[in-house]
């Protein structure tokens, strides 16, 4: 009987503090707020129209709408920091690894969140995996609220099926078995001027350093800076002092003068998907997200995915997230509203594919298609908020897509380093100096057209130096260690 | 300012009230547009973070010139200088006096259709953006299907693998340069010389000169200082490379870049990834402070020789 | 005020007595303005050409002089929203009208009184308009500038205001109005001639060919201006013409970088062909207007004596 009254009593109050607790989330939302986003995509043109029937719903809501603003691809570099430069309100914005995230933190650019997120997301904050929250940390705070979404660090070759076949090769598991449907495609098929496709995507050393296990400690392709996870020291090294890095020198000058891609590659502009849609390339080195996408605008084609590296990672979350910057006025109103979006799926469905009916429709199976993707794309610029839950396959994804993303899942491997956030600003000299030396010696040794490699990677070797490339390593280190120290095992 | 000054600012200003009045706007406009913002130079010495603005961010290290050391640290300080500075001369040259000669050309020309006609294509250039020209680059001179290699090839001729050979694209950015801007340069050029005096030309033709001396003893000295203005102009902004023409043209394309990087470019890259405003603000007081001494020693002199001719 | 004869003018007298230097000359030059001439013209022809090629064909074999596979997709996809291009065309030519008609009005005005060699405060004056085109506060103060201070977002004057007074154009306005005799000037002023009558019915006549040159100039920056849009503008209504064509140009240089950081699939590169048909819908109608321009040219000699 005593124990009876004794756990009622707890439970009284619980009770008491929930309520005085929902109390306390429980904003004010009488007063109509406007919040606006900042987004990095270009404007869809239908996407006023969706806008007013979004607004119309959040005003009766939540008694408040929204105003979205694109900032265009062409622009992006100088407009995206100029809205934290200019001290501009505004309540919510798109942040990822490669716009910089970790560095606008550092200097103050958003709101603190670990407060605030179990607050007023409480019903999205649900489906929210702990490691998000740890990988958009950044010196102890939580600043960004990352999307729920797992991608895949796998890069691989997407290639016309269709030249496989009538060749005879079987199967593409490595950099050498790539190399003879290149050479198939050169010895036989004229047409394809540049048959492995553009510099601008992954580049194809990038391939050999991700397949010798190597890890980018700035999270995405382009950088400099490596490390092994599996190496017990985790010693930072830059690219070039890779020990393969010689062989791999004279292996992509082989390919080069072989005639996989044209000589004059280092100014091509063309994106890969362009060429590979154009019939100009017969492959592609890239990830599985673009496979998709080179399927689904070349149906009749056969596209085929083949995984070339043994072992991947899940992308860190901070690929795509959605930050409060500190010069809002309504931080709890905008996370009610961002709650919203990511929980209620009629918000989400509106501003991630358009109005049902108009822009999109849905099959029995929940698979989309766009009715028009000139007036209305999907996901134009809604990578932040992206859930897991709401996102729509495509109706023209390929049909092995759910087997080939199982392979994926089951080749992951856990790399903690995922969640570092690389700090170069009290090296940010040398830093600046190192991605010159890189863009003038790297590049060039990279793609290949070089006469002398051993040469070259002398110079590059001397400028790193005089770069500071030591200085920068001895940063880095450090870093590297204290995060170690801190989360790993 | 001495007892005497104040009262001669008075004076002049009761004298000339109306000409004060009309460079009024002009002033206005210039102070709040360009003297109020100017204050955003000192976060190129400062260590700028966004919640506490460009006042209240700390001085950067290394005695406030930490943004700088990057424009040095590679040791292309000094080749990129060069290499802007002396684009920047060739390009004057090159392309002002071939504007100066199709301006003569023109004007000495007879026919008022073909004139008007040649004067609107010579323009077209100028309309073309950096982007398209750049295109237009790579498709004459990639080496698999460039137009270049297409005639070589058909003339039995090797390929040229253009973009390995560096030098050469001093010329060809020379040539573009030019080309971009003939026909906006030789406007100026085309409109002083309308305002020649007629007489002056009459003499010469009593005095019998043939049509060279008259252009040698009557255009010229009539448009010197149209010219002398317009060099000078340019002079002063010697340190400014042309970013847009310089990246187009070459892009990323490091093997090129000992010969045709400049300022512009190298700063652009160096900051793609984490690019930090004070290291660019850094970079643009470098050229600034160099263009100024530049153009306050080059006005002196030309003050020296002829006080009509020089700037300020 | 004498009559001149302009040298520009064809008259039967020269036509008769032609030394052989002058045709040498005549001859010469003239090769060297067709010379010039088709080298800008070849380049501008694949451009209309290349906008009515298939971008298949673009991306295989470049540009050509005439298009191998004909196509108007490029035209079809731009007037897709004719209203867009349409609005952006009355933008542009509204603040290209008013800024020049604003900036010449003050740049002459100003380039006058800097002419005047008894203005005691000439040179001083010069070189504090000359001084703000060496130092630069940068985009991020003249941003918050005119964002905070101003208010000038998503407002038209933020794309006026900054191209109206250049001190390059002012200081060329100044050495055409230099070249006005300063007798001219005094003969007025001891008729009783106040300094605005000066300017407005003595001097703004004689700078004709100045200020069409000038006048030109800052209808071309206007025309062209598409940076103050960027920084300025979020609201598309309000996009200049060659901002719109500028967002669709760079696009898809700067997405193929980022691609292969991300991974993101886009749905719609702009393509080759559709950035020609671009260019052409935006140089049209400035090679309409610059005819009109080169008359003056011409006409300014007829009116008075301006010596060189």
């Amino acid at each position: 009987m005593k124990k009876l009254f004794a756990l009622l009593l707890v439970l009284c109050m619980l009770c008491g503090m929930t309520s005085a607790f929902a109390q306390e989330t429980q904003v004010d939302t009488s007063e109509f707020v406007t919040l606006t986003m900042y987004v990095v995509s270009e404007e869809p043109p239908r996407y006023k129209e969706m806008l007013e029937e979004f607004n119309a719903m959040a005003k009766e809501e939540l008694n408040c709408e929204l105003v979205v603003n694109f900032i265009g691809w062409g622009e992006y570099q100088t407009k995206y920091p100029l809205l934290f430069s200019s001290g501009e309100e505004f309540d919510l914005v798109y942040v990822a690894t490669w716009l910089d995230y970790a560095n606008l933190a550092q200097r103050g650019a958003f709101l603190p969140l670990e407060e605030l997120l179990p607050a007023y997301c409480a019903e999205s904050m649900k489906n929210q995996p702990e490691q998000a929250l740890l990988q958009a940390s950044v010196e102890g705070h939580v600043y960004a609220y990352t999307s729920n979404r797992k991608t895949y660090s796998a890069y691989g070759a997407i290639v016309r099926g269709e030249y496989m076949d009538k060749y005879g090769i079987e199967e593409i598991t490595d950099m050498e078995s790539y190399a003879k449907f290149l050479q198939a495609i050169v010895d036989n098929e004229p047409s394809f001027t540049n048959p492995a496709g553009g510099m601008n995507d992954v580049l194809y050393d990038e391939m050999y350093l991700f397949a010798a296990g190597l890890y980018p400690l700035s999270g995405s392709t382009g950088g400099v800076y490596y490390l092994d996870p599996e190496d017990p020291e985790h010693k930072v090294i830059a690219a070039h002092e890779w020990e393969g890095f010689s062989a791999m020198c004279d292996q992509l000058q082989v390919y080069s003068e072989a005639g996989y891609w044209p000589k004059s590659i280092l100014s091509v502009t063309d994106a890969g998907d362009v060429l590979l849609n154009q019939g100009i390339s017969a492959s592609r080195l890239h990830n599985f997200d673009s496979w998709v996408g080179a399927h689904n605008t070349n149906p009749d084609w056969d596209m085929r995915w083949y995984n070339l590296l043994p072992e991947i990672n899940h992308l860190s979350y901070m690929q795509d997230a959605i930050s409060v910057p500190s010069t809002s006025k309504y931080p709890e109103r905008a996370l009610m509203l961002l709650d919203k979006i990511r929980s209620d799926e009629r918000y989400y469905m509106l501003l991630t594919y358009g109005v049902e009916g108009v822009d999109y429709t849905l099959d029995e199976n929940d698979f989309i298609t766009n009715l028009d993707t000139d007036l209305f794309p999907s996901e134009p610029g809604t990578w932040g908020f992206r859930v897991e839950e709401f996102y729509k396959m495509s109706a023209g994804a390929p049909e092995n897509y759910y087997e080939e993303r199982d392979k994926l899942e089951a080749a992951v491997v856990p790399n903690i380093f995922r969640s570092f956030n690389m700090d170069t600003s009290s090296v940010k000299n040398e830093y600046a100096a190192m991605q010159n030396v890189y863009s003038q010696y790297y590049n060039t040794l990279a793609a290949g057209v070089t006469t002398d490699v051993a040469s070259d990677i002398e110079k590059l070797n001397k400028q790193a130096e005089i770069a500071g490339n030591e200085i920068i390593k001895e940063v880095l280190q450090a870093q590297v260690d204290a995060f170690f120290a801190e989360y790993g095992e | 300012m001495s007892a005497q000054e104040p009262r001669a600012l008075t004076r002049e200003l009761r004298r000339n009230w109306q000409l004060f009045l009309m460079v009024a706007p002009a002033v206005i406009l210039v102070l709040l547009l360009s003297y109020i913002p100017m204050s955003g130079l000192l976060v190129a010495f400062k260590d700028y973070r966004y919640n506490l603005g460009i006042f209240g961010s700390d001085w950067a290290s290394h005695g406030g010139l930490n943004n700088f050391r990057f424009l040095f640290l590679s040791g292309k300080g000094w080749s990129i200088t060069r290499n802007t500075i002396l684009y920047n001369l060739a390009n004057l040259i090159t392309s002002q006096l071939l504007a100066l000669m199709v301006a003569i050309a023109i004007t000495e020309m007879r026919g008022r259709m073909f004139k008007k006609i040649s004067q609107s294509i010579i323009f077209l250039p100028y309309f073309i953006s950096w982007i398209v020209v750049g295109t237009f680059v790579y498709n004459i001179f990639n080496y698999e299907y460039g137009t270049l290699n297409t005639i070589l090839t058909s003339l039995g001729l090797d390929k040229v693998n253009m973009y390995a050979i560096p030098t050469a694209w001093v010329f060809i950015i020379m040539f573009f340069n030019a080309w971009k801007w003939v026909g906006y340069n030789s406007v100026v050029y085309i409109a002083a010389i309308t305002g020649v005096d007629a007489e002056c030309y009459e003499a010469a033709d009593i005095d019998g000169a043939n049509i060279w001396q008259r252009i040698w003893y009557v255009t010229f000295p009539s448009i010197k200082p149209t010219i002398i203005v317009i060099l000078l102009l340019n002079v002063g902004r010697i340190l400014r490379g042309d970013f847009q023409m310089f990246y187009q043209i070459v892009g990323l394309n490091g093997q090129l870049y000992d010969m045709t990087d400049v300022i512009d470019t190298y700063v652009f890259r160096a900051l793609i990834t984490g690019g930090d405003v004070g290291m660019t603000a850094a970079a643009t007081l470098y050229q600034s402070v160099l263009c100024f001494l530049i153009i306050t020693v080059v006005n002196a002199i030309v003050k020296k020789i002829d006080a009509d001719y020089a700037l300020f | 005020m004498k009559a001149i004869q302009n040298p520009m003018a064809i008259t039967p007298k020269n036509r008769i007595r032609q030394p052989i230097s002058a045709r040498i000359f005549r001859f010469l030059g003239a090769s060297l303005v067709v010379i010039v001439a088709i080298t800008c013209l070849v380049p501008f022809l694949m451009l209309i050409s290349a906008s009515f090629t298939q971008e298949a064909e673009i991306m295989r074999h470049g540009y050509a002089l005439w298009p191998k596979e004909f196509s108007t997709e490029a035209y079809q996809t731009l007037f897709r929203n004719p209203e867009d291009i349409f609005r952006a065309y009355g933008v542009t030519i509204f603040i290209t009208i008013v800024g020049t008609f604003c900036g010449l009005f003050i740049i002459s005005m100003t380039a006058y009184v800097l002419s005047r060699k008894d203005f005691k405060y000439r040179n001083k004056l010069t070189f504090f308009f000359y001084f703000t085109t060496l130092f630069n506060g940068g985009m991020i103060s003249t941003y918050i500038f005119f964002i905070r201070y101003l208010g000038l977002k998503d407002n038209l004057l933020a794309l006026i205001l900054p191209l109206m007074f250049n001190v390059f154009y002012l200081l060329i306005m100044r050495t055409f109005i230099s070249g006005i005799p300063a007798s001219i000037v005094e003969s007025a002023k001891i008729d009783g001639a106040g300094e605005f009558r000066i300017y407005g019915q003595l001097i703004l006549p004689l700078a004709k060919p100045g200020l069409a040159t000038i006048g030109l100039f800052i209808a071309l920056e206007y025309w062209n201006d598409w940076y103050n849009a960027m920084l300025y503008l979020n609201n598309s209504e309000l996009f200049p013409l060659q901002y719109l064509l500028y967002r669709t140009l760079s696009a898809s240089q700067a997405l193929a970088r980022i691609a292969s950081q991300t991974g993101i699939r886009v749905a719609n590169l702009p393509s080759q062909s559709l950035r020609m048909a671009m260019a052409v819908v935006a140089i049209g109608p400035i090679l309409l207007v610059y005819p009109f321009v080169q008359k003056y040219f011409v006409k300014g000699i007829t009116i008075g004596a301006v010596k060189g």
